[in-house]
């Protein structure tokens, strides 16, 4: 299946804290600049992998910040 | 039959607040008290060691308790990975310092958070095997000798502790079969190395998260026990998150699983006794699965029923 931005946005609604507004996220922008923490990441990365059955760990996450950065590996 | 008649703890009266970090760690209240958990964290004074604080929790026992146990007790556990020295083991100077019978048996066992739980069904299974009546099973581990204060994956979340229980055979509680995991391909992910420890927070994370729930459910399976049936659930303090995070996933009723260290911090071995010694005395709570997941990395889970 072809991942979407709605896709990965219903994942972070589940995972991250109730004060981020996940429908008013850039898609272009990291999520550590809008606000998601440390913590609630680790969540999200988490269940993104177990949903998707790809892996999203690693020390460095600068390849797979953004939602749209997730979405090109996810469809790759 | 053996198990936990008492329970005493020592929290050094030290802190150190994470309100005060908020600025260089870019972290904000919400973070402290609604993720991590952690308000502040107990700190030691800098002479003071995992025997010394082992002895603070042993004067913490009643007066006319100590005697009798320093003519009774058979072996003394000690549950650490920051002992005083390489040599000699802590356990040893312990039973000189606390004028126990020469024939009471004394060794250390080098585990951290997982450490409670394995030193219970250790010290159970050594008494067991040599027919003795008492034993005592000390935490204690030091971690602000080794934490780097200005280390934000560790400096808010460890704490200083130590416990001490006493199994004998008029236990409170008695615990069912354990349940142990171990990933050491996952080991480097927690390590001390050059005195200071190092903690990958999300490669824990994931850890616990995936893995505390499978032990948990196959600990509970082989005790026949419902997981409805549990009163209680101690899960080992990492923070206030990854306590949550279990509840959620092993879709434990969240009212059953409590997180109470944020006044003192993940005290590594000592989150689990330190709990548990709160409820010795409320005799409304049964049953509690306690479980512990850090360093190795490993995770030890069982069951207490109460007598």
């Amino acid at each position: 299946m072809a991942y979407t931005i709605d896709n990965i946005k219903d994942i972070l609604k589940q995972e991250v804290d109730a004060r981020i507004d996940v429908d008013a996220l850039d898609p272009d922008k990291s999520l550590s600049e809008q606000g998601i923490d440390s913590l609630d990441q680790s969540s999200f990365y988490l269940t993104l992998e177990e949903t998707t059955g790809k892996p999203f760990s690693g020390d460095n996450t600068s390849g797979f910040n953004t939602i749209n950065k997730i979405i090109g590996i996810l469809n790759n | 039959m053996i198990g936990i008649e008492k329970i005493a703890c020592y929290i050094p009266t030290g802190r150190r607040s994470n309100f005060e970090n908020m600025e260089r760690f870019e972290i904000d209240e919400h973070f402290i008290v609604e993720k991590i958990g952690v308000k502040q964290v107990a700190i030691k004074q800098p002479d003071e060691e995992a025997s010394s604080m082992c002895e603070m929790a042993w004067l913490r026992l009643e007066e006319s308790l100590r005697k009798d146990l320093q003519e009774s007790v058979d072996c003394l556990v000690v549950i650490t990975q920051n002992p005083d020295s390489n040599i000699p083991h802590v356990s040893a100077k312990l039973q000189g310092s606390f004028g126990l019978k020469e024939t009471c048996a004394c060794f250390d066992v080098s585990l951290g958070c997982s450490g409670y739980v394995y030193g219970l069904s250790i010290i159970e299974a050594f008494m067991k095997n040599n027919g003795f009546n008492r034993g005592l099973l000390f935490t204690a581990d030091p971690y602000s000798k080794i934490v780097n204060p200005d280390d934000k994956n560790t400096a808010l979340l460890f704490g200083d502790a130590a416990t001490v229980t006493v199994i004998g055979p008029a236990p409170i509680y008695t615990s069912g079969k354990y349940q142990y995991s171990n990933f050491g391909n996952l080991h480097h992910e927690l390590v001390c190395e050059k005195g200071e420890l190092h903690m990958n927070g999300r490669a824990i994370f994931d850890f616990a998260a995936k893995h505390g729930p499978t032990n948990l459910s196959a600990m509970l399976d082989k005790n026949s026990v419902n997981v409805e049936n549990v009163d209680l659930f101690l899960f080992h303090q990492g923070s206030k998150y990854i306590v949550d995070t279990l509840a959620k996933r092993g879709r434990l009723d969240k009212s059953k699983v409590p997180f109470l260290a944020a006044e003192y911090g993940n005290t590594v071995s000592s989150t689990i006794p330190i709990m548990l010694e709160a409820y010795l005395t409320n005799t409304d709570v049964k049953t509690i699965a306690v479980s512990g997941f850090g360093v190795g990395l490993s995770i030890a889970s069982t069951i207490l029923f109460r007598n």
